[in-house]
């Protein structure tokens, strides 16, 4: 039988980029776990009734994960301790219709992004919603976790915000202390198991201290400060900010 | 008797017993309650007489006795002495047979990464527990068996832990509760291999390179057992002509 094409598609499979997707992953804490923080279908003109499904990958081991419909999918920390110790951590994102099994869509080796990152406690998402507000912070309390929603008229994409060195510089420090206000003032929320990569996240920042819910406003103000500097410290804020000075200055 | 589980120091000497052993020698009456030895572990009772045909009958009891306990946790390594005592209580029906230490001590570390999965008392609780009655190809052996289908099914993760999978082996391999003839024979390589010699086609180890295959274009996962055997390629046609969802589905 003469081989087939590789330029062909019998299956009508659709490649998704992997710009188009973002998973975090956390494994410094006990117990590691990934996060589907983006999946933007704009202009794909898919069905309405998709599914996501994560399938994590570690050396010969593997976990598939249901994430529900793209439309509204699961973007809670997903525990992966029962896949192995060794190997490097891949995904694979395949986007299935509602009461079938054929792939419709599908991302392959998808890498997580950088440990450590903001990323994984504050996701980026774009939205039409905002009118002439640039961003806003939206605090998914039982997910454990925050999603700056931006607007869409400014950065298309979660990567083009990324790579927006203002956005990040700027944005994220003010996000990250808008989160730590919010724990600030409802401390007991830290306590909440969903919380725990944000712990973990603030001890890889080295802030191991806590907020307490009888501590006056005044220790709460700093130990917000006391997150954000550690952030911004810890992603060089200023010091990348300014090298966009200087290279806009010599251009 | 209450369960309970051998510590470091048991562990140890069961080991060293192990190596030692002579054919129907039973384990040393301190492993079993020792003070040193073992301790206790769980409000959890055991039927110590009680007789098992074959490991999917124990993995199926096991689960009942710890039905309200997370497995996860059970199968943690900090409940690896819970495995072991297991071994020695039950080792008049698991110790038949003289094999290598690994499947009676759970084994994090061996030369090629963790051995945990050939205990055949530990493999047999957590594949019922993960796969109940489509577990039945890889633990259709008696108690002091492991075999090539436990090995090839249990060995990579990814595989052991694939319900569309195991429910795929089970439905292809397994004839009136027993594995059919050459379900887990290797292929032998093209250069070996004479003309017409069919050997090894539609094996255990092929079918997980179709799977692999099929997973390109279907959630495998998920994908309904019967809907599966009709994908796969020509090869397993002998296995799935004697599969029960192919006679109902004709």
């Amino acid at each position: 039988m003469p081989r087939m094409s590789r330029l062909s598609n019998p299956t009508g499979l659709i490649d998704l980029e992997k710009q188009r997707l973002s998973i975090v992953l956390d494994d410094q804490g006990p117990k590691p776990s990934y996060s589907l923080a983006a999946l933007d279908l704009t202009d794909m003109r898919f069905q309405s009734d998709l599914r996501a499904i994560v399938i994590a990958r570690r050396g010969n081991s593997e976990l598939r994960t249901d994430h529900g419909p793209v439309t509204d999918w699961r973007k809670s920390y997903i525990d992966l301790s029962e896949l192995g110790h060794d190997g490097t951590w891949s995904f694979r994102v395949l986007l299935i219709a509602a009461g079938s099994h054929k792939l419709i869509a599908a991302a392959e080796n998808v890498r997580p992004n950088g440990l450590g990152d903001s990323d994984s406690i504050i996701g980026l998402e774009p939205t039409d919603e905002l009118g002439q507000v640039p961003w806003e912070l939206k605090v998914l309390e039982t997910e454990g976790r925050a999603v700056i929603r931006f607007n869409r008229t400014l950065y298309q994409n979660a990567a083009a915000a990324e790579a927006d060195k203002h956005f990040t510089c700027l944005v994220l420090p003010e996000a990250v202390r808008q989160l730590a206000r919010w724990h600030a003032y409802s401390p007991t929320s830290i306590a909440d198991e969903v919380w725990q990569p944000f712990k973990n996240w603030l001890t890889l920042m080295g802030v191991t201290s806590e907020p307490d819910e009888s501590a006056s406003t005044d220790t709460n103000e700093e130990w917000c400060r006391e997150v954000v500097s550690a952030f911004c410290e810890r992603f060089r804020g200023v010091e990348v900010l300014a090298g966009t000075f200087k290279w806009e200055e010599e251009e | 008797m209450k369960v309970r589980q051998l510590t470091d120091l048991g562990t140890a000497k069961f080991r060293t017993w192990l190596e030692s052993r002579k054919p129907g020698e039973s384990p040393p009456p301190s492993l079993f309650d020792g003070e040193d030895e073992t301790k206790e572990l769980l409000h959890r009772e055991i039927e110590l007489g009680k007789k098992f045909a074959t490991r999917f009958e124990l993995g199926c009891y096991l689960v009942e006795v710890f039905r309200d306990l997370p497995a996860q946790v059970l199968l943690s390594e900090k409940n690896d002495g819970l495995w072991n005592w297991l071994t020695v209580a039950y080792f008049d029906q698991i110790g038949k047979k003289t094999s290598k230490y690994w499947h009676y001590v759970v084994t994090r570390r061996g030369h090629a990464g963790s051995l945990a999965y050939r205990h055949l008392l530990r493999t047999s609780f957590e594949m019922y527990w993960r796969h109940g009655e489509t577990s039945l190809v890889m633990l259709s052996g008696d108690l002091s068996t492991w075999g090539d289908m436990s090995e090839q099914l249990t060995s990579r993760q990814n595989i052991a832990y694939h319900h569309g999978f195991i429910a795929a082996a089970n439905e292809l391999y397994l004839h009136d509760g027993k594995l059919i003839k050459g379900a887990a024979s290797r292929l032998k390589p093209a250069r070996k291999r004479r003309p017409g010699d069919s050997g090894g086609r539609g094996n255990v180890a092929r079918l997980a390179l179709a799977v692999r295959r099929l997973c390109r274009t279907y959630d495998t996962h998920e994908l309904p057992t019967n809907e599966m055997l009709q994908l796969l390629p020509k090869e397993f046609a002998r296995f799935v002509a004697k599969s029960t969802l192919s006679t109902t589905s004709k």
